[in-house]
């Protein structure tokens, strides 16, 4: 009993021994309750196909709206903070403006810039939003989804990161770096006055340190705003946080994930955020279990009472997605109605890692691309749809220089009509953007040749 | 849009599949495999989580699992290596949800398994406890090491890594381990 190899035996075997033999329960192949997608990694999840009268039902609530955040992270100086009271401006909406939105809530202003808005046609008999708002180098710019027109611009003084959309097609949310924080701000449209409004709010979130913020998302009633923050440092008991702020009160309630110095800990994610209709359960995902390094989709309840991270749930996994291929999970948004996930993948046929990248060969030869839209069940993480498909030849000279997978940036209620980005990984094309509905891509035009910075419906 | 879009299509009804096994036998191979082999696995998965009760019911889920793609199972023979990869996933998932594997119940005096005669209680909490802090590849790279006796080619299927990655897994836990008891591998 030298060694640590005999020592180890012998202790895994004593342990073992605390189970009986006799005492094992039975075997239930019937389903429980509860019961979650604990194994099955290396099968494939059985997969359907949407059909308009199967088993989705009709949308339960207006839609949730989500930002695409391009390759942005930045390093905000500062300590975080304890809530703070908040004092502001009272803000009236005119009453009917936007169909009953939380707007009450939204008593902490700051001075408004207001500039001329023009009237967007409706898309798709108002079943898709209106309006959406990109930042744009310097200046914030909202556009009309149908035409790719400029309606508004505003050319503030600020360092805008981040955007995010309520479900109202009236109301987004926007962040700018500033000084040890991030602020932010509310931007209103006005179809019928003809103007948009932008005003910041007295909540700021407050990162510093080895903190950065990641992204954020509106409620869909702009009751609360969600973000996300994740520690830079490789040493730090405190991995990630979402932060989430009740603008009725200024309140913050924090929920923190322990570092990369526990290998059940949370690292850095990608920030995606999105709410479901319900203001109280957000999607967001993450990198858990650090020292093997992939990316969860979680659940949190933010209703229940705790702060630490770990008590959300994992919807799914990138392992367990990339078990069928080596695919990159890109975006994942719940639905406002809180039954699914929609998020954007790619897949190259023999690629030697997962993700898009890692194409090697010699060249001249084409490889095999697929980039989809899929849809996951939120409660069982199983993947129940291909919403949408599309092969490319990628040549093999662009090894390592894929484009991007397809993104997900808007989804009504059920998941059932989505406008996506998708980029095709061949040299000369630029970032698509477009509406799938039925498995069908239709292209939305964009201002100039593609559609660049960050933007949420 | 480019030509390529033309592609893009819905996939064909061919491709629907529901859930549950299409294999009238699944359900007694399972269990067969289940009378067979469950003790082992649950054991596994006490080691893994420190709790019978989870440790059931992630072998449970994992048996489960195999029932329902078992007619998408090409070679039936490879199914206890399936079971014992979804019983780690499971410890995984378990352990990520739950955080950190539940403290061992202190021992009711200090008398020992017939298993663990040569091993005093506190070695052997001190033992898992340590073990208990590696990374989960390496700590499951020992365990089947250990205590399943796998091969390391074995333990690369199960794991879905390479037997070189295997190996290092089980070097660098069995320092670690070392390092945390004070001892040298």
């Amino acid at each position: 009993m030298n060694t640590v190899e005999d020592k180890l035996q012998q202790a895994l075997e004593a342990t073992a021994s605390e189970i009986p033999a006799t005492q094992l329960p039975a075997l239930s192949l019937a389903p429980r309750a509860g019961r979650g997608r604990i194994g099955g990694s290396l099968w494939h999840a059985a997969i359907w196909i949407r059909s308009r009268r199967g088993r989705w039902v009709a949308a339960v609530a207006a839609t949730a709206a989500v930002a695409v955040v391009i390759g942005l992270a930045t390093a905000i100086g500062g300590q975080p903070r304890a809530p703070r009271p908040v004092l502001g401006l009272p803000v009236h909406f005119p009453a009917g403006s936007h169909g009953g939105t939380g707007s009450s809530m939204l008593t902490h202003l700051g001075p408004a810039t207001t500039v001329p808005l023009q009237i967007a046609p409706a898309v798709d008999g108002g079943a898709v939003p209106a309006y959406y708002v990109v930042i744009h180098g310097p200046s914030v710019e909202v556009l009309a989804t149908a035409t790719g027109k400029v309606l508004a611009t505003f050319m503030p003084a600020a360092a805008f990161v981040a955007v995010s959309g309520a479900a109202d097609d009236r109301t987004f949310v926007l962040a700018a770096a500033a000084k040890g924080r991030i602020a932010l701000y509310l931007l209103r449209l006005n179809p019928q006055a003809g103007t948009a409004w932008l005003a910041p709010l007295r909540t700021a979130v407050a990162t510093g340190g080895s903190l950065r913020f990641a992204g954020l998302a509106a409620s869909p009633d702009v009751s609360k705003i969600a973000v996300a923050v994740n520690n830079s440092s490789h040493t730090s008991t405190y991995g990630a946080g979402i932060w989430v702020y009740d603008l009725a009160t200024g309140s913050r309630r924090e929920w923190r994930g322990a570092g990369e110095v526990s290998d059940t800990g949370m690292a850095p994610g990608t920030g995606w955020l999105s709410w479901a209709a319900d203001d109280k359960t957000l999607a967001f995902d993450i990198e858990t279990g650090v020292l093997e390094g992939f990316i969860a989709v979680r659940l949190l309840d933010t209703a229940l009472p705790g702060t630490n991270l770990s008590s959300s749930r994992v919807v799914l996994r990138e392992v367990e997605i990339r078990a069928t291929a080596q695919p990159q999970l890109e975006s994942p948004l719940l639905t406002a109605d809180g039954s699914t996930i929609v998020l954007g993948q790619c897949e190259v046929a023999g690629a030697g890692g997962p993700g898009c990248p890692s194409i090697s060969g010699s060249q001249g030869r084409f490889v095999p691309e697929t980039l989809s839209i899929d849809e996951y069940s939120a409660r069982t993480g199983h993947r129940i749809a291909i919403v949408y498909r599309r092969r490319y030849n990628v040549p093999q000279a662009q090894s390592g220089n894929p484009g991007p997978p397809p993104s997900v940036l808007w989804a009504n209620a059920s998941g059932t009509v989505l406008i996506v980005s998708t980029g095709a990984p061949v040299a000369g094309h630029s970032v698509d953007l477009g509406i799938v509905r039925d498995g069908t891509f239709t292209a939305l035009r964009v201002q100039g040749t593609a559609l660049s910075g960050t933007a949420a419906w | 849009m480019d030509a390529d879009a033309a592609a893009a299509r819905p996939l064909p009804q061919a491709a629907i599949a529901g859930p549950g096994p299409t294999d009238a036998g699944a359900e007694a191979a399972v269990t067969e495999l289940y009378l067979r082999n469950a003790l082992g696995l649950v054991r596994l998965a006490h080691i893994m989580v420190g709790s019978r009760e989870l440790a059931e019911d992630v072998v449970q889920d994992a048996f489960y699992g195999l029932y329902q793609r078992w007619g998408k199972l090409n070679d039936p023979a490879k199914a206890l290596g399936y079971v014992r990869s979804s019983v780690l996933n499971g410890c995984r998932s378990a352990l990520r949800r739950r955080g950190r594997p539940e403290a061992l119940e202190p021992p009711p005096e200090p008398v020992a398994s017939a298993e663990a005669a040569a091993l005093t209680e506190h070695e052997r909490r001190e033992v898992i406890g340590a073990l208990r802090q590696l990374p989960a590849r390496q700590r499951e790279a020992l365990v089947l090491r250990y205590y399943l006796g796998l091969s390391p080619a074995e333990i690369g299927l199960v794991m879905g890594i390479s037997e070189g990655s295997v190996r290092s897994a089980t070097h660098r836990g069995l320092a670690a381990l070392g390092r945390i008891l004070g001892e040298d591998a």
